[in-house]
């Protein structure tokens, strides 16, 4: 049985609390006006959007020859869309309600979104250098005997590294020139700030701290990714599409098999419904209370009645399987759906731990009722 | 609604319909529902299964769904054992459903094991100042007796603290001991092992030896599985000249330039294994899906292609060897029954990841040793000779 457990970190906050860029979005009606105030917000941090896409892709492709530049271009103006329709979802949500969290500074709101989306397509792009990024964030945060180094954020919520000595010190980037000479002629710097060492050979550790050394000062992350793909020789290639059985990635959003195609009457509905429910049931109860208690259409209308409606489950089974007493979830019923900071109230784990235990609830449903749509 | 006799009445059905009912209510009004199928059929009222199922299927994959993957920071700390509970649950359940979530953790884990060939150290920003100025900052001028006295000082705290930060604690007349498993493991002047407890005649005098000599002894099987590596940058990785645990080992290698992709060719040589080549793959690295046969010993070699599908160099080169052993079950057997008796012990469990030929896990072990010992020599030297097991066969 979970417990309920107060979450003051997670509490819902006032919209006075909100960025004040935000107030009159929030205040707004009228879908002219809602729509004038969301491209006035995403003005307001385009040269946000554009600086950190500018730093972490384009600098990139300037290393590729003018062919590679072009294609360089148009990713990181995939990027920005990205960034753009993700930040116009997150701003509808929070004036249609559907998402009471406020956002507290929408400016670091959108440094963080748009370093997101460059990682997710540094995966996907390059896959080489996202797995040294991946060793690289092993290594300088402590996980090996290397010790002494630290990963921390800096002022604009870029992942900066250096010596832990420096992070206690609370030291920030500073674009020396030392240092935009291993941004800009890495080889050449970098050839520098690790004479005497066979960085092939080397211990990584004593080539990444004599990097830190001649830079004199932290770096920013996806720099220090940079500069050791060029020392190291990571060379990304055009990758075709792994055919191997071991290989490949799994589409685990391939949305659920669709009944009303290949299930023609309403025993097989009913059967369909009741299987879909055998599954909810299957997952972890924080996994099933974090899917169902937020469970709502494209319009934000909750659709868990559904189940009791359709005499699938009724509400105390609903809630044996979300590990809740039925007291409680009928004291919440009339409110649902619940918003992801109630929801982390009441079963005790953060805001984002929802919304991650939602995610994987949903990938481990899609997986196991494929074979229910007879997709697999 | 006082008996479950009598129906519910319309106006808790209306209620119950826009949600208005209270708690307790509720669930009365729930109870009698189950228990009358025409309560139930008022209460549900008349959606269809169709729309129902079309609803539920919509809310649980919605079309804007953004899927999870773990970040760095959560492989990390996952891989380490480090996570908080419910990010643990949350990565493993994401583990089983995404593979190339599952390819980076293995990567890691590769890399893990790798770093331990480097031994552990301390990195720090290059000092402004001699220890003489940090520990006596005012330049004033002194006079030469200060000076000599200033140095002394220095000298005895720095004695002060090699001392300790010495593994190699001298205590009950042991020749050697070493911090290890939250306590100590010394080989006294008599020839006795104490800290450890439960130790068979064979795997004390192994410890003795080891303890004695800072050696670990070359184990036979790595004879049988010497393997030559060029170094290059088109190389083999692993596993090479080593047993290994797992059946399905992970395997790990660098392409050339101009390569864009590989196939693996794995061949049994002794132990009834199935040889096999794998499909076109882009990655470095290669995990078999199914189980290699335990007790077996495989060569393996990498093909490198172009984007033209034409093969343009081949690891090892002609007159190179990769191959390994997969640890037989009565190996598995030992080393699970060895783990459970010198649990947090880094020197039994390397001594008996060293005999079995584990030479990686060896590694490991007497690293963290090291590192609980920085000071020792021994402690020095046992990594050393495990390491010079390390890929040379």
């Amino acid at each position: 049985m979970l417990q309920t457990i107060a979450n003051p970190a997670s509490a819902p906050l006032a919209k006075s609390q909100a960025d004040r860029l935000l107030s009159p979005l929030l205040n707004a009606s009228g879908e002219t006006q809602i729509q004038r105030e969301m491209e006035r917000v995403l003005a307001g941090v385009e040269p946000v959007i554009i600086g950190i896409v500018r730093r972490h892709w384009s600098r990139d492709g300037g290393a590729r020859g003018a062919a590679s530049q072009t294609t360089e271009d148009q990713t990181a103006e995939d990027i920005r869309g990205d960034v753009r329709l993700r930040l116009t979802r997150a701003l509808h949500d929070l004036h249609s309600g559907l998402d009471s969290e406020p956002i507290r500074d929408f400016h670091g709101f959108a440094a963080t979104t748009t370093y997101r989306v460059c990682n997710s397509y540094l995966q996907r792009k390059y896959p080489r250098r996202a797995g040294l990024k991946r060793k690289l964030v092993y290594l300088l945060g402590d996980h090996t005997g290397q010790k002494g180094f630290a990963l921390w954020n800096g002022a604009n919520e870029e992942r900066i590294c250096g010596f832990a000595e420096w992070q206690r010190a609370n030291r920030q980037v500073t674009r020396t020139t030392r240092y935009q000479s291993l941004t800009a002629r890495t080889e050449n710097a970098a050839g520098q700030a690790l004479a005497g060492i066979d960085p092939a050979r080397a211990n990584p550790g004593d080539v990444i701290a004599a990097l830190f050394h001649w830079a004199g000062g932290p770096l920013e992350l996806n720099d220090l990714v940079n500069v050791l793909a060029e020392v190291w020789q990571i060379r990304e290639e055009q990758r075709e599409e792994a055919n191997d059985e071991d290989e490949g990635r799994e589409d685990t959003l391939t949305r659920l098999a669709d009944p009303s195609v290949n299930v023609a009457n309403e025993v097989e509905q009913r059967d369909y419904l009741r299987g879909l429910w055998a599954e909810i049931r299957q997952l972890p109860t924080r996994q099933c209370a974090a899917l169902l208690l937020n469970l709502r259409d494209a319009q934000g209308v909750g659709v868990i009645a559904l189940l009791p409606m359709q005499d699938i489950a009724g509400l105390r089974e609903i809630a044996a399987a979300m590990g809740i007493s039925a007291e409680k979830f009928a004291e919440v019923w009339n409110g649902l759906p619940l918003d992801d900071n109630a929801i982390a109230s009441l079963i005790g784990v953060t805001r984002q731990q929802v919304i991650n235990l939602r995610k994987v609830a949903r990938e481990r449903l899609v997986r196991r009722m494929r074979s229910m749509g007879g997709t697999e | 609604m006082s008996s479950m006799n009598e129906h519910i009445p319309e106006d808790v059905i209306q209620r119950y319909q826009q949600r208005k009912l209270a708690p307790l209510e509720l669930l009365t009004a729930e109870d009698y529902a189950s228990a009358c199928p025409a309560c139930r059929a008022k209460l549900r009222g008349a959606l269809s299964p169709a729309a129902s199922a079309q609803a539920l299927r919509m809310a649980i994959t919605p079309l804007d769904a953004e899927p999870f993957h773990a970040d760095e920071e959560q492989l990390a700390a996952f891989l380490d054992g480090n996570a908080h509970e419910v990010d643990r649950e949350i990565v493993t359940t994401h583990l089983a459903n995404c593979r190339q979530c599952a390819a980076n953790l293995e990567e890691l884990r590769t890399f893990r094991a790798l770093m331990t060939a480097y031994p552990a150290k301390e990195h720090r920003p290059a000092p402004p100042r001699t220890l003489l100025e940090r520990l006596f900052p005012a330049r004033t001028p002194r006079s030469r007796q200060a000076r000599v006295l200033s140095f002394g000082v220095a000298a005895t705290v720095i004695v002060l603290l090699l001392v300790r930060w010495s593994g190699v604690v001298r205590f009950g007349g042991a020749s050697v001991a070493l911090n290890d498993g939250g306590g100590q493991v010394a080989l006294g002047a008599d020839g006795h092992i104490s800290g450890l407890p439960q130790l068979t005649p064979d795997l004390e005098q192994t410890l003795k030896t080891a303890l004695s000599t800072g050696r670990i002894q070359r184990p036979s099987v790595l004879t049988q599985l010497a393997s030559a590596r060029t170094g290059h940058a088109f190389d083999v990785e692993a596993p090479i000249g080593t047993v290994v645990e797992s059946n399905q080992p992970a395997f790990t290698w660098k392409l050339p330039p101009g390569a864009v992709g590989c196939k693996i060719s794995l061949a049994a040589l002794t132990g009834g294994g199935k040889s096999l080549v794998t499909k076109m793959l882009t990655a470095d690295h290669w995990k078999p899906k199914k189980a290699l046969v335990r007790g077996a010993v495989y060569r393996w070699t990498v093909t490198a292609f172009n984007r033209a599908g034409k093969p343009v160099a081949a690891v090892p080169e002609v007159g190179g060897i990769a191959q390994f052993k997969v640890l037989d079950q009565a190996g598995v057997g030992r080393i699970a029954d060895a783990r459970r008796r010198f649990a947090g012990s880094r020197l039994a469990l390397g001594v008996i990841y060293a005999e079995d030929g584990l030479v990686t896990d060896a590694v490991q072990e007497f690293a963290a040793l090291h590192a609980a010992n920085p000071r020792s020599p021994v402690a020095k030297s046992l990594e050393d000779s495990a390491q010079a097991l390390l890929g040379n066969g």
